[in-house]
């Protein structure tokens, strides 16, 4: 039986993308300094969690729908 | 249970930020000191070492800047001496800093002065950059524990439409990411029950 997981290589992407354009949005609202090291860390940081939750999967395992093979066509 | 970790991270990540987005603050050190003001600005714009805010110093985006720097030395030298310092403005990690002005000279003199053009690119308006400042006394190559030095935090003035450009794509890649992290659905063949 295969462990159910997520999308890891998306997640991380999606992940990456968002701690990248949350560093902007905070170096342009003037929050940190440019020279924070939240602008290193956020996109590592958001690419690591991410891949991790994929691969943890914690969300949607509950109600994992059972998969049934169809049954032979009618006559 | 998972509900509870899942804040505690949230928690922690904002706990980073605000931690680090506390401003350092300007402060100088040493028996030096130095001003800048800013021609044709309105309101009038002067930055006084000695007497730094405590806050970031909004400076507009181009102008030109009239600066003075002066070391007190009692009594003033009669002699030639070596001088060396430097300008630097620090950029995220892994580069650090970079060097925007750097000096060395022999001489008497115990104080210079200037005029300086500068223009940022508006993209750049609502970005906050810390500059630092080093001078030597007794030598040229900026070796050993430098007789002054001084930072301060400075802001371009404005508004950044990036900002709100960002948290946007950021929001889209929130969701993309939470759509990604859940568990995948059965693939075609089957009946969902």
């Amino acid at each position: 039986m295969s462990k159910r997981r997520g999308r890891p290589i998306m997640a991380a992407i999606f992940g990456f993308l968002t701690g990248l354009f949350a560093a902007v949005s905070l170096l342009a609202f003037g929050v940190i300094p440019i020279e924070s090291i939240l602008v290193t860390i956020l996109p590592i940081a958001g690419l690591v969690i991410a891949f991790s939750v994929a691969m943890w999967a914690p969300i949607g395992s509950r109600d994992m729908p059972v998969r049934i093979p169809d049954g032979p066509p009618g006559p | 249970m998972k509900r509870t970790r899942a804040i505690a991270i949230v928690g922690l990540m904002l706990g980073v930020i605000f931690i680090t987005a506390i401003p350092a603050g300007a402060e100088i050190s040493g028996p030096c000191d130095g001003t800048a003001e800013w021609l044709n600005s309105s309101p009038p714009l002067k930055v006084v070492a000695s007497e730094l805010p405590e806050d970031v110093v909004i400076i507009p985006l181009e102008g030109d800047v009239e600066w003075i720097g002066d070391v007190f030395i009692d009594p003033p030298p009669t002699e030639a001496r070596e001088t060396s310092g430097n300008v630097k403005v620090k950029v995220p990690f892994p580069v650090g800093t970079v060097q925007v002005g750097v000096w060395s000279s022999t001489g008497t003199s115990t104080g210079n002065s200037g005029t300086y053009e500068y223009e940022f690119p508006s993209l750049l308006s609502g970005f906050k950059v810390t500059v630092t400042g080093q001078h030597w006394e007794g030598n040229l190559d900026q070796s050993g524990a430098p007789t002054c030095e001084g930072e301060v935090q400075l802001a371009l003035e404005g508004t950044n439409p990036l900002g709100f450009i960002g948290a946007g794509l950021s929001v889209v890649s929130l969701m993309g990411a939470s759509l990604a992290v859940r568990v995948k659905g059965p693939s075609a063949g089957g009946t969902r029950v």
